[in-house]
């Protein structure tokens, strides 16, 4: 195992630099210097803050140089300062990360606890009534824009029927309440985000069950587990599942970008104060800093949920144990 | 051919005609604005209702199919190009090149798409071909991976040692042979992007940060439903209805031919 | 009798059509006896070996007609429950793919564990059961996984868990052809040695005669979904009785028939949707007549408990153009 994981961390720090350099690449795709944009498009940047981004970038010198000294940076996490307000961009990323995360975990949980029931559900009961119905409900998944759905459902259980808060994570007096009531208005105002940010993973994954599940299903040693005079249950949920399983975890670490990528949307619609939503506001200012730091930032934790779910299929996986052992 | 598919079939084959004829369809011009008929409810003389500047939504909604379809075909096109090359290289030459070509996609993987394409607009200008080249360079990976595969095990088939007995150039050999051969999944992986893309335009579009203003866009137009929540449903169900309805289609096409093509 | 089979019929899915695969089979096989039922690949006997405990998927097959008597019960009218009773406890099945079929992702000793009859203290009898199939190495290594035993050892494996609830008949399909031809050997040796001291009744399915002849009592040979010869062992060998039989020893190639040429039947089997009027093998013979085409032949007895499907056998040997070997 500690093999595997060394690795893995050699290939991690390989990508790391791709990153970096893909991010440094972009903010000189622009046109002219990124202090000009800036001027250009945020009357608020003055001179001051001009320079300062010219000598964060070091753009008077030579394109390595200024790759390197912004690597240098970069290891210690010093993405430099916000054009609105002139904090470390790091500290502003950080405040922000724990709410998006929290809101990707229940979502992650929502998506297993859902998905995986229905996947091999419809696998069992391969193309009859309750599988196609199925079928037909995950395409729908697939295809409803989040944002639209978003706006459906915080103008009815929002607005209309007034079940749910529609903006931000906890009410304005919050203070106020006790521990208990404390929990209950953050698990109301962030059900809506957790449900939209949830519905087309939802559907992703309980297409890739039903797949993975009939392809087991198919497999020699569930011949085998019947000719034992296993009862159905047994085959199905012991025999067939752990191995249906095994790829779904591969699976989730894939769609974390994705997830990542989707909370601009809905944090910027339910006005959750998150990674995404701090993103939206620093494309819509301009403010590069924070938007390098957020790219960089969003690419790490992709890598570290690839990481983790590579990890996660190694210690479930008794397959690559031994690969280790030898 | 099985029904679902048909179905997305019939859909994509609507809009495809509704974005052509665009302007004969459109009972109004879409920019026209009329201030006495603010808001109104889908009525005999305005069908899906009218905007915030009395401008007829049918009509809107109508010209909108134009962009979002034309975005989605170009993006993808983009993506095609870059994918089935860089995928078309990695997988001939192989060794080195195929190892760089496919840790860049790696690590292309690696950032959320979203934020990429959010990054580079905030830095280029939000304009109809910005962000179809931005969807394009961002949604290739995928493709290119697809191509290299196919290329990998199409190379040890006879007839392509065949083209290099008599002399045929690799340029030659990978596009008369390999990337004709290689289509029947980049034929799915396309009709699938193009619904990825214009679910991608019509997001930005929502988020102010796509297609502008007075260009109609379904995504924009729901972005002004937004603002009149409550007040005007049309402006919220019309678009949407239209995007969704439009994933579904290629969505149940490109399920379609992978079942036909690749089974 | 322990297993009695009784024209079994089978109808069998492909390419979206339903055919008949199995078309009237009957079988005995008694304690302690082992029948070898030969055939080519696609004549039905893997599906029959299957039936005998309902083994086939829904979707795929079902038995049409015909009675599967186990000790006197008919297995074909027994409810889920009652077939799981029998499953595994007192018929059990080893399979030609001993890595695939075995679960991965389960140790050896848990996947032996679920066949125990008696769940309490599992640890000792799995032992024991390790030793009773040459699997000593493993006993006591409870998280060894499949894939960390060759093709061999896995074959032990699923004959030690086909073994482990002490059944009475053990269906053996192919269990040699996926192995390497030494430990095939070895893997015959066991069966025969599990046979005499469990007093185990065996149907063992192969394509191959020769690992047939060396452990089976009795053999019964299968073209298109029917029985056509079936006899005591010796019987087949020395003087096989069906045009189809005859063509199947003499493409063994052995020491002794060297000189002789390489006499292989000639063209395919049949496919089951187009299968020939009268003798199925027809096609095939080269003792063929006219009047074989007339009407599907009958298994009836020639010699003494040898029975044939060949209208001709009795002129054919008399006339000196099958000569017994």
């Amino acid at each position: 195992m500690g093999k595997y994981i060394l690795k893995r961390i050699i290939g991690l720090v390989v990508l790391l630099l791709g990153i970096t350099i893909i991010t440094f690449s972009v903010i000189h795709i622009a046109p002219g210097k990124p202090t000009d944009l800036e001027a250009q498009f945020n009357p608020k940047v003055s001179m001051e803050a001009r320079e300062r981004i010219s000598h964060l970038y070091g753009l008077d010198k030579p394109l390595h140089v200024q790759y390197i000294e912004w690597l240098k940076r970069f290891a210690r996490f010093d993405f430099g300062t916000s054009f609105m307000d002139s904090r470390p961009v790091m500290q502003k990323i950080m405040e922000r990360i724990p709410v998006t995360l929290t809101i990707e975990l229940f979502s992650i949980i929502l998506i297993l606890l859902v998905g995986i029931p229905i996947g091999v559900s419809s696998a069992v009961r391969e193309g009859d009534f309750y599988d196609r119905f199925m079928t037909v409900f995950v395409f729908i998944g697939f295809a409803v824009p989040t944002f639209w759905l978003s706006l459906i459902l915080m103008d009815y259980i929002g607005v209309r029927w007034g079940i749910l808060p529609i903006s931000g994570i906890k009410s304005l007096e919050f203070e106020k309440f006790g521990i208990f009531e404390k929990i209950i208005d953050i698990s109301k105002h962030l059900a809506l985000p957790v449900l939209v940010s949830a519905f087309g993973g939802l559907a992703g994954i309980s297409r890739y069950m039903r797949s993975s599940m009939l392809h087991v299903l198919k497999q020699d040693y569930i011949r085998t587990a019947r000719a034992k005079g296993l009862t159905e249950k047994e085959v199905l949920y012991k025999h067939a599942l752990k191995n249906a399983l095994l790829p779904v975890v591969t699976i989730l670490g894939l769609s974390v970008p994705a997830l990542i990528g989707g909370s601009v949307i809905f944090e910027s619609i339910f006005s959750i104060p998150g990674m995404g939503r701090l993103f939206y506001e620093s494309v819509m200012a301009r403010d590069y800093p924070v938007i390098m730091g957020v790219l960089v930032i969003g690419a790490v934790l992709t890598l570290l949920g690839n990481l983790l779910a590579d990890i996660s299929y190694a210690a479930v996986d008794p397959r690559i144990k031994l690969e280790d052992n030898l | 051919m099985n029904k679902l598919t048909l179905f997305g079939l019939g859909i994509v084959g609507f809009f495809i005609i509704i974005a052509i004829f665009a302007p004969m369809i459109a009972p109004y011009n879409p920019g026209q604005i009329d201030i006495e008929n603010i808001l109104t409810a889908p009525s005999g003389s305005h069908i899906f209702g009218t905007d915030s500047l009395g401008r007829d939504l049918f009509s809107r909604m109508v010209y909108g199919a134009r962009i979002s379809l034309m975005v989605g075909f170009i993006a993808v096109g983009i993506a095609g190009l870059i994918g089935i090359a860089l995928g078309a290289i990695a997988g001939y030459y192989g060794k080195w090149v195929d190892a760089v070509i496919m840790r860049f996609i790696d690590i292309m993987l690696c950032f959320p798409t979203f934020f990429l394409i959010l990054a580079v607009i905030a830095l280029l200008e939000p304009s109809i071909i910005n962000i179809m080249v931005i969807i394009g360079a961002t949604s290739w990976m995928g493709m290119a991976r697809l191509i290299r595969a196919e290329i990998l095990s199409l190379k040890k088939r006879d007839f392509i040692y065949a083209e290099k007995a008599i002399g045929a150039g690799d340029l030659r050999i990978i596009a008369r042979h390999l990337i004709p051969n290689a289509m029947a999944p980049v034929l799915v992986s396309i009709t699938l992007g193009i619904a990825g893309a214009i679910l991608v335009e019509s997001s930005l579009s929502f988020l102010g940060i796509g297609v502008q203003p007075p260009t109609p866009s379904w995504g924009n137009i729901l972005s002004e439903g937004k603002a009149v929540m409550g007040a005007g449903w049309w402006m919220m169900l019309f678009p949407g209805l239209a995007i969704f309805i439009t994933v579904l289609g290629y969505n149940l096409l490109g399920e379609g031919i992978r079942e036909k093509l690749l089974k | 009798m322990l297993l009695q089979i009784k024209n079994l019929k089978i109808n069998y899915k492909s390419d979206n059509r339903m055919v008949e695969v199995v078309r009237g089979v009957d079988l005995d096989i008694d304690r302690g006896e082992c029948v070898g039922l030969i055939g080519e690949s696609g004549c039905g006997k893997t599906t029959a070996g299957l039936s005998i405990t309902k083994l086939i998927p829904e979707r795929k097959g079902n038995i049409s007609s015909g009675e599967i008597l186990f000790a006197s019960n008919d297995i074909l009218k027994l409810n889920p429950e009652e077939l799981r009773n029998i499953r595994g406890k007192k018929i059990s099945y080893v399979f030609q793919e001993p890595f695939s079929s075995l679960n991965p992702v389960f140790t050896i000793y848990e996947q032996i564990r679920e066949s125990l009859e008696e769940k309490d203290n599992p640890g000792r009898r799995i032992a024991e059961i390790l030793k009773s199939v040459g699997l000593e190495k493993i006993i006591g290594r409870k998280n060894a996984y499949p894939h960390e035993l060759s093709g061999g050892m896995q074959q032990r494996a699923m004959i030690g868990m086909a073994i482990a609830s002490r059944p009475d008949l053990l269906v053996l399909d192919e269990p040699t052809t996926a192995l390497d031809v030494t430990v095939q050997r070895q893997i015959l040796d066991l069966i025969m040695e599990l046979k005499n001291k469990m007093n185990l009744a065996i149907l063992f399915i192969s394509h191959d005669l020769r690992i047939v002849f060396n452990i089976a009592d009795k053999i019964a040979i299968m073209y298109a979904g029917k029985i056509i010869e079936f006899g005591p062992k010796e019987k087949i060998v020395s003087s096989p009785a069906h045009p189809y039989t005859i063509g199947l020893i003499d493409s063994i190639p052995s020491l002794e028939h060297r000189k002789k040429p390489f006499n292989a039947i000639s063209g395919k089997a049949p496919l089951f949707s187009e299968l020939p009027q009268g003798c199925k093998f027809y096609p095939r013979c080269r003792f063929r007549i006219d009047k074989c085409t007339e009407k599907e032949p009958e298994l009836r007895d020639v010699s003494g408990g040898q029975a044939s499907r060949c209208i001709r056998i009795e002129e054919l040997k008399s006339n000196g153009t099958i000569k017994n070997r």
